[in-house]
């Protein structure tokens, strides 16, 4: 293999992992945001046991999210100076201000946040959380920004030196690639947390059958509360993702004449490209309308599924009938779908703008460093297995804390330490 | 301008020295604690700051990244193999840390978090070193090979910062934690590793002297700041002698601020000096940015920066005596 596509494939496996998390992590917190809200406008301890809870897997996933990041920020550094060199100026602009104004400030409050219960006024404490929620956004945010660029160039000049400089700020954030994508990733991680809602609380009420068994009648509220929450705003999210997967149909025809192009269509754009920058391929891979036809069939099934899956909640039906007990099982067989999918969603935008790194700008040839083949195939390997090897190890420890249920936080008796769980979880003075 | 945000760039850096050393030197020290009472003690005794401690190379890696583009790409390249190393010793420090008590393999990630943080302690010292020496940057504008990294005097360099790493980690926990065998242990670790980072620094200076490097162009200042390590590294062992813990975590506090500090004023004005080709030395007007972005990050990060500072000083007050265990 030759360095461009170890680094491509460096950059790529890197970058889906990270994304696994970040589907997560950006969902999952806003609405543990607003469970904890609940929690402190009514008082009533099931909403803090919610967030207390889903606030434990909420970290979980959010350590090896920000690890990964963090790798994706150095390998552009390291693999890819020829975008820094050319492009640097305008994209590493906004990717700056989301590591400053945004990432920071986030992991702070959230550290701030984890060791915050029951040390920290209820307010203040609620008031932490929001602000990881916020910030969290406007990270998302300032990826899009950048990522818009590299879509879709816009707001800058080539220099006489040959370096891209900014010149109007205000066309970055009116890219016509950003505001229906961003909002696109952002509804897609609301329908992956409440995927996740759903399908943790359908096994714990499965095996624990509603209002009895084995986690007790307060769980098995904490629980159903958790699916009816879960399922809501997964339809509701997957309605959004659609309707704006849709509507960035026409900026991709206008901004990336060659991303979905087919047929006679695609000879003519690449003949229009080869006219225009040189002799060359200006395709992309056959995968990426593959990617997005399987992207676009699994979300309509997933609709579907949870049209029927919100019907069923109507006066708890899901838990109580024996008929409706299938549900359960498949919202939880779902979890891993709205994962699985966001990487079609990615193979079409990253994939889909192949052969350039900055479209119509950069080729992505030119972007990578002048690197030997040898340090790039060690540092992947020790990119993928490092990251890869972390990934594993923290979606075991979420599906065990996932099991294992909440701990006996806000219980009126926290005496006996009965749970497992609730050992490792419990306040210590 | 340009000055300005090195300052600014200087200051992250330096922050993150003195606050991620912390997260390092804890986390090179979990190896001599006894059995996972101690090493939760200690984990939770950075706890709530500990994510607040990392943000801050994150920061100066942006900061470089979009300020100083040409700086990290061709720092990154001329080390290129320490950067893969630091990275990933990042991701084993945060993952481990944050993960190893939600459930088993503790032992695994113990060794994971004690390995990253030995690694971290020596890379960034290896990148000072790097600096200090110079690279071998063509008048091309792309760095050849990574002759730097062959140099003991880099490698004397990176080992005088991971002492004075360890000795930060041992007086934070010897301030932090109550009053017990794992505190007085930590005080008496201070009492013998900060002396021995205070004889380092003298020594790795004088190994400069003798090589006598291109890159170092003000080197009055240079010998101040590093004797002035020695001066601080030695007033942590003695605070920590006559039992007074805050005085020694803030005496060690300043012992690793100022490697970045010596460092920078020695290379100044240039940042990144050639060893094959002096015209190619990169200085810190050329590694800049182009004016526009300048202005851009200075109205849209730097009034972030007080707010940060404040966040993590609020954080510092907040959990002030406060203890959860929580990792």
């Amino acid at each position: 293999m030759s360095s461009l596509e170890y680094a491509r494939l460096q950059f790529g496996l890197t970058a889906s992992l990270h994304f696994l998390f970040v589907m997560l992590t950006l969902g999952l917190v806003v609405l543990v945001a607003a469970m904890q809200t609940r929690y402190v406008v009514s008082g009533n301890p099931v909403y803090g046991r919610m967030a207390r809870f889903w606030g434990l897997l909420y970290t979980i996933n959010y350590a090896v999210g920000i690890a990964s990041g963090l790798v994706m920020e150095f390998e552009i550094g390291l693999n890819w100076s020829g975008l820094s060199r050319l492009t640097g100026d305008v994209f590493g602009a906004p990717l700056a201000l989301e590591t400053l104004v945004a990432f920071v400030l986030e992991s702070t409050l959230l550290g701030m946040w984890i060791f915050g219960w029951g040390r920290l006024g209820k307010r203040l404490h609620l008031a932490l959380i929001w602000g990881v929620a916020l910030t969290a956004l406007l990270s998302a945010f300032w990826v899009m920004v950048s990522n818009a660029f590299l879509q879709h160039p816009v707001g800058y000049a080539v220099d006489a030196g040959g370096t891209a400089r900014l010149t109007d700020f205000g066309a970055l954030l009116s890219n016509s690639a950003l505001w229906f994508a961003l909002l696109h990733a952002v509804t897609a991680a609301l329908l992956t947390a409440g995927v996740v809602l759903a399908g943790v609380s359908a096994w714990h009420l499965r095996r624990r059958g509603g209002g009895g068994g084995g986690g007790g009648p307060v769980d098995g509220e904490l629980f159903r509360r958790s699916l009816r929450l879960g399922i809501r705003v997964a339809l509701i999210g997957t309605f959004l993702t659609i309707g704006l997967g849709y509507a960035q149909l026409g900026p991709i025809d206008v901004n990336q004449p060659t991303k979905l192009a087919g047929g006679a269509d695609a000879v003519a754009q690449q003949a229009a490209m080869a006219a225009r920058f040189g002799p060359g391929d200006y395709l992309p891979g056959t995968w990426v309308g593959t990617s997005l036809a399987a992207m676009i069939q699994i979300a309509n099934l997933l609709f579907l599924v949870l049209i029927v899956a919100q019907v069923l909640t109507f006066r708890d039906t899901i838990i109580r009938r024996r008929w409706a007990r299938p549900m359960l099982w498949l919202l939880t067989a779902l979890i891993p779908v709205p994962f699985g999918t966001s990487i079609f969603g990615w193979v079409v935008r990253e994939e889909g703008r192949q052969p350039w790194a900055v479209y119509g700008l950069l080729k992505t040839a030119d972007a990578v460093s002048p690197m030997s083949a040898g340090a790039l195939r060690w540092s992947t390997l020790g990119f993928t297995v490092l990251v890869a090897g972390l990934a594993l190890a923290d979606w075991w420890l979420l599906a065990r804390s996932a099991r294992r249920g909440p701990g006996d936080e806000f219980l009126p008796d926290t005496g006996t330490g009965a749970d497992a769980g609730a050992e490792a979880e419990r306040v210590t003075v | 301008m340009s000055t300005v945000w090195y300052l600014i760039l200087g200051g992250l850096f330096v922050a993150y020295f003195v606050l991620g050393g912390l997260d390092q030197g804890v986390a090179m020290l979990l190896p001599a604690l006894r059995g996972d009472g101690e090493r939760r003690a200690a984990l939770n005794a950075i706890g709530p700051m500990f994510l607040g401690n990392e943000v801050w190379a994150v920061g100066a890696a942006g900061v470089l990244a979009a300020a100083f583009p040409r700086l990290e790409g061709e720092l990154f390249g001329a080390a290129y193999p320490v950067v893969v190393v630091i990275v990933l010793a990042l991701l084993g420090l945060n993952a481990g840390v944050q993960l190893r008590s939600r459930g088993g393999g503790r032992a695994g990630f113990d060794a994971l978090i004690a390995a990253s943080g030995l690694a971290l302690a020596l890379g960034w010292g290896l990148l000072l070193g790097v600096l200090l020496h110079g690279v071998p940057l063509g008048a091309d504008g792309y760095v050849h090979g990574l002759g730097p990294l062959r140099d003991p005097q880099v490698w004397f360099t990176a080992l005088a910062n991971t002492l004075l790493v360890l000795a930060h980690g041992a007086a934070y926990l010897a301030w932090r934690l109550g009053a017990g065998p794992l505190r007085r242990r930590m005080r008496r670790l201070v009492t013998r590793s900060a002396p021995v980072a205070a004889l380092a620094a003298p020594l790795v200076l004088g190994g400069w002297y003798l090589q006598g490097p291109a890159a170092v162009r003000n080197p009055v200042s240079a010998t101040l700041l590093a004797l002035a390590i020695a001066v601080a590294a030695g007033a942590a062992a003695l605070a920590a002698w006559v039992d007074h813990p805050a005085t020694a975590f803030a005496a060690t506090a300043v012992a690793c601020a100022l490697p970045v500090i010596t460092v920078a004023s020695a290379l100044f004005p240039g940042v990144l000096a050639s060893t094959l080709d002096p015209g190619a030395t990169v200085t810190v007007d050329g590694a800049a940015a182009g004016g526009d972005t300048l202005r851009l990050l200075a109205f849209g990060a730097a009034p972030l920066l007080p707010v940060l500072v404040a966040v993590q000083a609020a954080c510092w007050w907040l959990f002030r005596r406060r203890t959860t265990l929580y990792w």
